[in-house]
């Protein structure tokens, strides 16, 4: 109890969206280049990792990041902040065109071997014991990692190779020789579980 | 588990894998039909759902773009959109207009002065055949003076002959005129109403003795003509008494040693 008291205040910190955010789309979409420059200079990093986590190469990275800025200064008026935060809809979007070219049937055919390869994602098990000395960015990544680590390792297991690999439960399923019926109930378990940690940071 | 339970068990499940793009097409579709149809809670649900799905990407390892990306998308991206840019404006965007504006008003001048310059050289062109024919003309004309200078020192000249030519048989209508400084072997021959040369003749000037004897005075750089034309004939023969007569033939082309055709104009001194 004590653990998860401390994820939900950690929770409050983990509130995205923010005024200086939502002025800041609202200043894209009425063509404001230096708004456009300031965005870049907030998200480049956060999204360049998820997406190369995902493609695997960087100059696709840096290519799917040039697809997604000129998304964003194309589509800033599709923003709608009753449906969620800037954060969470500039990373859908960046997850969405990273798995767009990762399902592709050309690229999927040059990664198939690269499936196993290096993990994409920071091993969660680790540095746990002490967030604090990451970046703030870091320590957001670390309140997230010790709500993962809270959940059982199957579900885990499950949620973060289709948040990284772009597969849909059936492949995951043969990828990790499962019963179907067990990929989905331990990704719903799982992401509902997460959810209730993370409940305060998201709302 | 009642048909509400498994209603929410399945929304559930459906929506925890749509936020990780995780269904397939058809399962896709059917959340699509449950959402559209969702009620409150469940659309809170799907927005937390979504909302913890991207919280995951904080777990992506941290890598840094390249140093020169940053660049590379905002000229891509601005730049894509210079012609309809913008509402509110930035040192670098100002910068960019007026780069843009000065390329403009520098390209009107350029072409201004594009324009100005060839037709600056379309009239500098004009003005140089306008000068060569002037050139050309007063060439003409200085040639014309030192020619007619030529024949009037032959006018001049204190002891002249003069001798008329008539047209004979082959041509009633020939004239002909020669002025003779026999002093200084030269003369100004006059003729006109002469036919024209054929290609393969030139007409010849005699000096013929009394005895008959014809002596080349040259031929004549004339083609035939109704007008009156000019000669000087130069280099005649010394002054002989005996030769008093000048006769025009029409010879083959280039001249012979002795005349061979037909007698055109000819005249006798007094």
């Amino acid at each position: 109890m004590i653990f998860f008291a401390i994820i939900a205040g950690a929770g409050r910190a983990l509130h995205l969206n923010s005024k200086d955010e939502v002025d800041l789309i609202k200043r894209i979409k009425n063509r404001d280049e230096q708004a456009l420059e300031l965005f870049y200079d907030k998200y480049n990093k956060l999204i360049f990792s998820l997406v190369l986590s995902i493609v695997k190469r960087r100059e696709e990275a840096e290519d799917v990041l040039q697809e997604l800025f000129t998304k964003i200064w194309e589509k800033a008026h599709t923003y709608n902040e009753n449906q969620g935060s800037v954060y969470s809809w500039v990373v859908t979007m960046s997850r969405n065109k990273a798995i767009d070219r990762i399902r592709s049937r050309r690229y999927k055919s040059e990664q198939k071997e690269s499936t196993n390869s290096e993990s994409p994602y920071e091993d969660f098990e680790a540095d746990v014991q002490n967030p604090l000395e990451q970046t703030i960015l870091n320590e957001r990544a670390g309140y997230v990692k010790e709500a993962l680590n809270s959940i059982p390792k199957e579900q885990r297991q499950v949620i973060m190779v289709a948040y990284f690999q772009g597969m849909t439960q059936s492949e995951i399923s043969v990828e990790l020789d499962l019963p179907l019926g067990t990929v989905k109930s331990r990704m719903r378990d799982g992401m509902m579980k997460l959810k209730n940690i993370l409940q305060d940071s998201i709302n | 588990m009642s048909d509400q339970e498994k209603h929410n068990s399945r929304f559930e499940e459906l929506c925890s894998a749509y936020v990780l793009d995780a269904l397939t097409a058809e399962e896709q579709a059917e959340f699509d039909t449950l959402l559209s149809n969702a009620n409150e809670s469940e659309q809170q649900l799907f927005a937390d759902l979504k909302a913890t799905s991207a919280h995951i990407a904080l777990l992506a390892k941290q890598e840094e773009p390249g140093a020169s990306l940053k660049d590379r998308i905002l000229r891509y991206v601005l730049g894509k959109q210079a012609n309809i840019l913008p509402i509110q404006s930035t040192g670098w965007s100002n910068t960019a207009r007026y780069a843009v504006a000065a390329s403009f008003v520098l390209f009107a001048v350029s072409l201004t002065l594009g324009i100005y310059s060839a037709n600056l050289g379309t009239e500098i062109e004009n003005q140089e055949v306008v000068i060569r024919n002037q050139e050309t003309m007063i060439i003409d004309l200085t040639n014309d003076l030192d020619r007619k200078n030529e024949l009037l020192a032959i006018l001049e000249s204190r002891d002249i002959d003069l001798v008329l030519m008539a047209g004979a048989e082959v041509n009633p209508d020939g004239y002909g005129k020669v002025i003779w400084d026999a002093k200084n072997q030269q003369a100004i021959l006059q003729v006109a109403n002469l036919p024209a040369v054929p290609s393969d003749k030139d007409y010849q000037l005699w000096l013929i003795q009394e005895d008959g004897t014809p002596i080349n005075s040259g031929v004549l750089p004339i083609s035939g003509s109704d007008t009156d034309s000019f000669l000087k004939i130069e280099q005649l023969a010394p002054k002989d008494p005996n030769a008093n007569t000048f006769a025009i033939t029409l010879e083959p082309k280039g001249g012979v040693p002795q005349p061979t055709g037909s007698i055109y104009l000819a005249g006798q001194t007094n």
